[in-house]
């Protein structure tokens, strides 16, 4: 405690430390938390004031519950759960029903999904199989290029992932929060997770197999 | 009846499987042309594989910038 930082906290402390860390390290961490969080957030919403103002609420929590925390998980990850948490029930509460609002991408993502294939529909060049990392910086590597591929995802689309994949909603609840039918958010998932293999073919396995 | 989906519609299956059962017929379609067709079965291990990752990078909050831990000692 009598240590001084000398470096500044944003760049020198990810928001990695441990329970039980005391309340002059967790608030120098904030800032690069609150950064890390709210980009998080953007993806999953479509409004980035909203954004910030669920990560305010979450910073809140975490400055409050800090003291109080049990468990392994970084701070960050922690942190990441109650954002979760805030974003999924903005999505249930009833009385913002009328707020979500949800426009549509533009349709030229969907050009190189078509590409892939040929008008009966068999892939035009052959799908190569994928080695799967086998070392810790590896798959560091691939977490990278994956983060990438998923900020690089149009914005509704994005987010239609995000509701499935982070906040683990149903098809069938998306649809509803988000007034879009079942086929159309059936339409939206698959475009994404072919994007992103797409995207993880040419900018992850493209780039081992040539080193 | 076509027998055979496309690739282009296991794709779509592939991905609505990892969201929803899928009902009998399509399953065992699905199944069907997996096993005869590499290019999908790839598809479908890099469609898992691309869920299971994005999993575990949104619950960290990606956290891709936390420093690379100690490698072990030699």
């Amino acid at each position: 405690m009598a240590d001084v930082r000398v470096d500044p906290p944003a760049l020198r402390s990810p928001p990695h430390a441990e329970p039980g860390l005391d309340a002059a390290s967790l608030e120098s961490q904030l800032p690069a938390l609150r950064v890390r969080l709210i980009r998080h957030a953007r993806y999953a919403l479509s409004d980035d004031g909203l954004a910030e103002d669920l990560v305010q609420d979450t910073l809140m929590a975490v400055v409050e519950q800090h003291a109080r925390r049990r468990g392994e998980s970084s701070l960050l990850t922690w942190a990441t759960a109650i954002l979760k948490n805030k974003v999924a029930d903005w999505y249930r509460s009833p009385t913002r029903k009328r707020m979500v609002y949800f426009g549509t991408d533009d349709e030229h993502g969907d050009d190189a999904i078509d590409a892939l294939y040929s008008p009966d529909g068999a892939y035009v060049e052959p799908v190569p199989a994928w080695q799967q990392p086998d070392y810790r910086t590896e798959q560091r590597q691939m977490m990278t290029v994956l983060e990438r591929c998923v900020s690089c995802l149009p914005r509704q689309t994005g987010r239609v992932f995000m509701m499935r994949e982070w906040l683990g909603f149903e098809t069938s609840e998306i649809c509803e929060r988000l007034g879009v039918s079942a086929e159309n958010c059936r339409t939206i998932l698959h475009r994404a997770r072919m994007s992103l293999r797409e995207c993880m073919q040419r900018d992850w396995i493209g780039t081992r197999a040539s080193v | 009846m076509n027998l055979m989906y496309s690739c282009r519609r296991v794709a779509e299956l592939l991905s609505q499987r990892l969201d929803e059962p899928l009902g009998l017929l399509d399953e065992m379609r699905l199944k069907l042309h997996l096993s005869m067709c590499g290019n999908c079965s790839h598809v479908a291990e890099q469609m898992e594989a691309v869920h299971k990752a994005s999993a575990e990078l949104l619950s960290n909050g990606f956290a891709l910038d936390e420093p690379v831990p100690p490698a072990p000692p030699r």
